[in-house]
């Protein structure tokens, strides 16, 4: 019970950022377009959205749950079935015209988007890392 | 409780015997008691009483509302609350890092920041534990990052 907590503590959190990226997506693309009005739908659609991708990253990056499977397959997976997902809910939502010219759009913004999470995330841990073993490794020598 | 002290010029160091039914709660108290200055707690284990050096102890584990103490290669219980060790020693090397642990910060050997602002510590037996959220300000002063 404790654990089911935790771990849907940890997806409330990602689902929050997750849900602020797709609104500040959402606003952007409507400056681009023109667009000025926002269903209210739309705004239940990105939640679920953002609770699911939030609870696949969980789940994927979960060492309890996958714990012998590199990092690096788990991002590609990671990519692949975020991208199923989205794009079945662009389509099943009525979003926008995915296929043709807009498709290879789609793909690129993605692709982008992933890859500057990814490090954002890679960076943020390496930096944050090493900076408290550092402070780690001062505090020992004072012992 | 009765206590007596024999004053001997031939006694050479202060020794305590404690003569009890058995080994209770209130005992165990005492013995902690007697021992708070020397850096030891004792744990308790298969029914026998062990003195444990605080700086061999990795984390204590509050499970179930018992408390374990945690060392390289054992698990020992303790009749002490989780809130006690606390009080009685965040300020040697242990803080709070989740609701049911105290951690060894030097038995830290690797910290790992994880998403969602918590810390990933990996200790020296290859455990690795969580630093939550509400805590992760605590680890930062003592290491005064």
């Amino acid at each position: 019970m404790k654990n089911f907590f935790n771990i849907g503590y940890e997806i409330k959190g990602l689902m929050a950022i997750y849900f602020v990226s797709i609104i500040f997506t959402y606003g952007v693309v409507s400056l681009i377009t023109g667009n000025n009005i926002m269903p209210l739908e739309m705004l239940w659609e990105f939640l679920l959205l953002a609770v699911i991708i939030g609870a696949i990253q969980i789940f994927l990056y979960n060492e309890k749950l996958l714990p012998n499977i590199s990092i690096k397959v788990k991002i590609a997976a990671h990519f692949i079935i975020q991208l199923i997902i989205l794009i079945f809910f662009i389509e099943y939502f009525n979003w926008v015209e995915l296929w043709g010219i807009h498709f290879s759009i789609f793909i690129i913004i993605y692709t982008v988007y992933f890859i500057g999470i990814t490090l954002n995330f890679y960076f943020y841990k390496k930096i944050t890392g090493e900076r408290f073993n550092d402070k780690l490794l001062r505090y020992k020598e004072k012992i | 409780m009765k206590v007596i002290i024999n004053e001997n010029e031939n006694n050479k160091e202060i020794e305590i015997i404690i003569n009890c039914k058995n080994i209770d709660d209130t005992v165990l108290k005492l013995i902690n008691k007697l021992k708070e200055e020397d850096n030891v707690i004792t744990g308790t284990k298969n029914g026998r009483v062990y003195v444990i050096k605080l700086n061999s102890i990795l984390y204590f584990e509050s499970v179930d509302k018992r408390t374990y103490i945690y060392i390289k290669d054992d698990v020992f219980e303790t009749n002490l609350r989780l809130y006690e060790i606390e009080e009685k020693y965040s300020s040697r090397h242990f803080f709070r890092a989740s609701k049911s642990t105290i951690i060894n910060i030097a038995k830290i050997v690797v910290i790992n920041p994880i998403i969602g602002g918590k810390i990933e510590v990996l200790l020296e037996n290859k455990e690795k534990l969580i630093v939550s959220r509400q805590y992760v300000p605590i680890l930062k002063a003592k290491l005064d990052y």
